[in-house]
């Protein structure tokens, strides 16, 4: 059986696993995703960290109308939806949520399930700068967060197996490093989708087991070989790829081109750099997952994020950005117009801004948009 | 051809004379021409109660402001912009450091002066809208006035813009995308809204410490841009601005709430709730329009008159209205009287001293008790502690078009006010900074049926 096989069976089974974890007593612990909740933390603690990521579905943006106004983000508001549909198992599961407050939507996110759900919902909040006060107030959040685990759990997070923890997920993302890295080359193994798809599931799959099915996928990667890559090479970038909302990857891929590079606020997971584990553990979560991430656009000031994207561009020998942002996340609409400017000007770049509200009726307008704008990169 | 204007506003022929020369050369820039003159005397009539001096003097105010903002280059030596959420005791210290400096929260002046005097606001909008804040996207539009008056031309390019990055995500952007494309020295005043739910109105010090320290660095900025240092007076006087006229304003609220019928109309009171966020090169003059109208809404109250009937239904109305006044004559008009509107009310809690010392973080625990800057169950608390004072008949919340953190806990709060004090609620989509999408006319048809609902459940 090879890697993905693995993987397809461990998901299918994950369900069903986390349910029997659940009724003999352990936490499953859900978190809003951004890449500013350290899931070692949670583990550490003897929970189960699960993302609520699933996106892509019109009938919980639909749902959430009944409990928030429609003016948030489509991403944020299906997290309210599918809670509410009661369709969605993961999102019943959850005891305890942990909501980073990187901006309004996710704000609103806290609120909704606050008030309309009994979850026990924690925030802890993410300055919008990276000065040293906002660094300090992040690690004070990391620290009532540790105080809100171990009491909601019943279990010290200690230093050793915080330390086994950080060791664990230094693997995971050394390995997606890796294998996001195949992907400079004129025949990447993986294609965009996979990746994406891969990304997903280690956001909600078992750690140890996925890190395991991570190794061995990494070696038949680099034996194989995938097509060559005939059209032109494109970087997605936006403000949330959900597990579920791949609309994207068939039509680029349908229009001859190939999506080879991503960069997302919420949805793939943060690989670019592992936390140090030695001397206060805590401090160097905090180091990685906030002074050496890539900024999302709700920062201010922001522009690293577009000399990131360019560097991304340049690394991965990209030809167009294509910009996926859903409707209503406003600091991603704001960025655009002088974000395109820059790429145009520093890297002679050309990019596409397409929009989502998780509607079907965005398919077609969307696939027309694409293959044009492809054909004009083709064509340069 | 706006000595008339300028009459309804409360000034005097001579004064009109002195400023001539100033009014002509801002009304250039800011595009007023002589059709828009019939039209302010038609909404300033309309709209306000101009019997009242109070009110005129606070149009004064307004109009004043309105002629200095776009003069504000060649007037001053240096530019300050700002805008709502930015604490008002903040801008208002900033702007006492030195007569020399400029210090203006452009979007409240262009939506008072342009939107509800002179009704010319959209051109503003649309540069806003076509400078990045697209149309559609449910961006605030009091920023898309903010950035649409820069790029339009209208008013001048800043020295120094001081952004707010706390209660809402929009003015950061937008001042990031007007530094970007005019390469703007920008400071941002960032902070974040993490406690938990039910906890205010408790508030964590890390919240309040933080946000004072960002305080403190753009205040830092704003001397090194200037040239002038931030003394201890000016500090306190910029508190004593914002919390002076708050207190005026406060006790017309309760006033109002209490009469029966209600005295004066909210609109003309909108001319007072803007002004706690901007600073005013003529507080005195605020000062005293609001005395006179706390005079003037006294006597009435005195008489027994009313701009509404004696025990019309009294409700809870949830947002000002920023450039359209039109919308409390209407309600008004449907024999509604708006009891207590917004966050016009200082519940006790909010009258009593914050306990932190440093002044930064003095300003910023007085702002975070008012329970809708600092959380939905902030916001569903003070809801409720209207109710239980004030014994309202019924409410009309609104969700604004583009405020996400203000939209949060409207629908929690209907479902609130029902299970708890079993009152009518009509909620309504609106806006306080925007009226393209919406009029009075369009939203009378349905307050018009809840007017009459609560006329019967108060007639049983």
């Amino acid at each position: 059986m090879d890697a993905m096989d693995r993987l397809k069976t461990h998901m299918d089974g994950r369900l069903r696993e986390l349910t029997k974890k659940r009724s003999e007593g352990v936490k499953v612990v859900g978190y809003a995703p951004g890449g500013y909740m350290p899931e070692e933390m949670v583990y550490a603690a003897g929970a189960i960290p699960v993302c609520l990521i699933r996106g892509g579905d019109h009938e919980p943006v639909a749902e959430s109308g009944a409990y928030i106004p429609r003016f948030i983000d489509t991403f944020c508001r299906s997290q309210i939806g599918y809670r509410m549909l009661e369709d969605e198992p993961i999102y019943q599961l959850v005891d305890l949520l942990i909501v980073p407050i990187t901006d309004q939507n996710m704000r609103a996110v806290a609120e909704t399930w606050s008030f309309y759900t009994d979850v026990d919902v924690f925030r802890h909040g993410v300055p919008c700068n990276k000065e040293e006060a906002g660094y300090q107030y992040y690690l004070g959040g990391l620290l009532r967060l540790k105080d809100k685990l171990e009491s909601f759990t019943g279990n010290k997070i200690e230093d050793g197996k915080l330390r086994e923890a950080i060791e664990l997920w230094n693997r995971m993302r050394s390995l997606f490093k890796e294998i996001s890295l195949l992907r400079k080359g004129k025949r990447p193994p993986i294609s965009g989708e996979e990746f994406a798809r891969l990304s997903h599931a280690s956001l909600i799959a078992d750690p140890p087991v996925f890190v395991e099915i991570l190794e061995s996928l990494l070696e038949e990667l680099k034996k194989k070989e995938g097509a060559e890559i005939a059209g032109p090479r494109i970087l997605l970038t936006g403000s949330t790829l959900a597990m579920g909302d791949y609309k994207v990857f068939p039509l680029v891929q349908g229009a001859g081109a190939e999506i080879v590079i991503e960069e997302f606020a919420e949805g793939i997971r943060e690989y670019w750099n592992n936390v140090e584990p030695n001397g206060n553990l805590i401090e160097a979560i905090a180091e990685t997952y906030f002074k050496k991430r890539v900024p999302p656009a709700w920062f201010s000031p922001s522009v690293d994020r577009i000399d990131f994207v360019l560097d991304l561009a340049k690394d991965f020998g990209v030809e167009g950005i294509l910009w996926y942002q859903l409707l209503y996340r406003d600091a991603y609409d704001m960025q655009t117009p002088y974000f395109e400017k820059m790429v145009k000007e520093k890297a002679d770049l050309r990019m596409l801004k397409v929009e989502s509200d998780y509607d079907i009726s965005e398919r077609g307008p969307m696939k027309t948009r694409i293959e044009a704008f492809i054909e004009m990169l083709g064509t340069r | 051809m706006y000595t008339e204007v300028f009459r309804l506003c409360g000034y005097e022929d001579d004064e009109i004379e002195k400023e001539r020369p100033r009014i002509d050369k801002a009304f250039a820039k800011l595009g007023l021409e002589k059709e828009d003159m019939a039209r302010a005397e038609k909404r300033l009539q309309e709209n306000f109660d101009l019997g009242l001096q109070g009110v005129r003097k606070l149009l004064h105010v307004w109009m004043d402001e309105l002629i200095a903002l776009p003069l504000c280059r060649e007037e001053y030596k240096t530019v300050i912009y700002s805008d709502w959420p930015l604490p008002g005791p903040m801008v208002m210290a900033i702007q006492r450091m030195s007569d020399d400096i400029y210090v203006g929260s452009i979007g409240e002046v262009l939506n008072l002066g342009m939107g509800i005097i002179f009704d010319k606001l959209t051109p503003i909008l649309e540069a806003g809208e076509e400078a990045g804040l697209g149309v559609g996207k449910s961006h605030c539009a009091l920023w898309q006035t903010h950035i649409g008056g820069i790029t339009s031309g209208k008013i001048p390019v800043p020295d120094l813009m001081i952004s707010p990055n706390w209660y809402c995500d929009q003015p950061a952007h937008a001042d990031q995308l007007l530094a970007e494309l005019y390469d703007i020295p920008t400071v941002y005043m960032d902070g974040v809204l993490d406690d938990q739910w039910g906890q205010w109105p408790e508030i964590s010090e890390h919240m309040i410490g933080y946000m004072g320290d960002q305080m403190e660095k753009c205040i830092k900025k704003a001397e090194e841009v200037t040239g002038y240092t931030m003394t201890e007076e000016a500090r306190q006087g910029g508190l004593q601005d914002t919390f002076a006229l708050y207190l005026n304003f406060n006790t017309i609220v309760e006033m109002m709430a209490k009469a029966d019928p209600q005295p004066i109309s909210h609109a003309d009171l909108n001319l007072a709730f803007w002004m706690f966020f901007t600073p005013l090169r003529k507080k005195e003059l605020a000062m005293d329009g609001l005395a006179t109208l706390i005079g003037e809404t006294k006597a009435r109250i005195e008489k027994g008159e009313g701009v509404v009937p004696k025990g019309a239904p009294r409700i809870y109305f949830g947002l000002r209205f920023a450039i359209d006044s039109a919308i409390f004559k209407m309600v008004e008009g449907l024999g509604l009287s708006p009891q207590v509107v917004f966050i016009d009310w200082m519940t006790p809690l909010e009258k009593t001293p914050p306990k932190s010392t440093r002044w930064a973080d003095l300003v910023m625990e007085a702002f975070l008790r008012r329970g809708v800057v600092h959380s939905a169950s902030g916001a569903i608390e003070y809801v409720k502690t209207y109710f239980k004072e004030w014994k309202c008949d019924g409410a009309i919340l609104c969700w604004p078009y583009s405020c996400r953190p203000y939209t949060q806990p409207v629908m929690m709060t209907k479902k609130m006010l029902k299970e708890e004090f079993n009152v009518p609620v009509l909620l309504l989509e609106a806006d306080a900074y925007d009226t393209r999408d919406y009029s009075a006319g369009q939203l009378r048809t349905r307050v018009e049926t809840f007017a009459e609902l609560l006329r019967m459940k108060k007639a049983a």
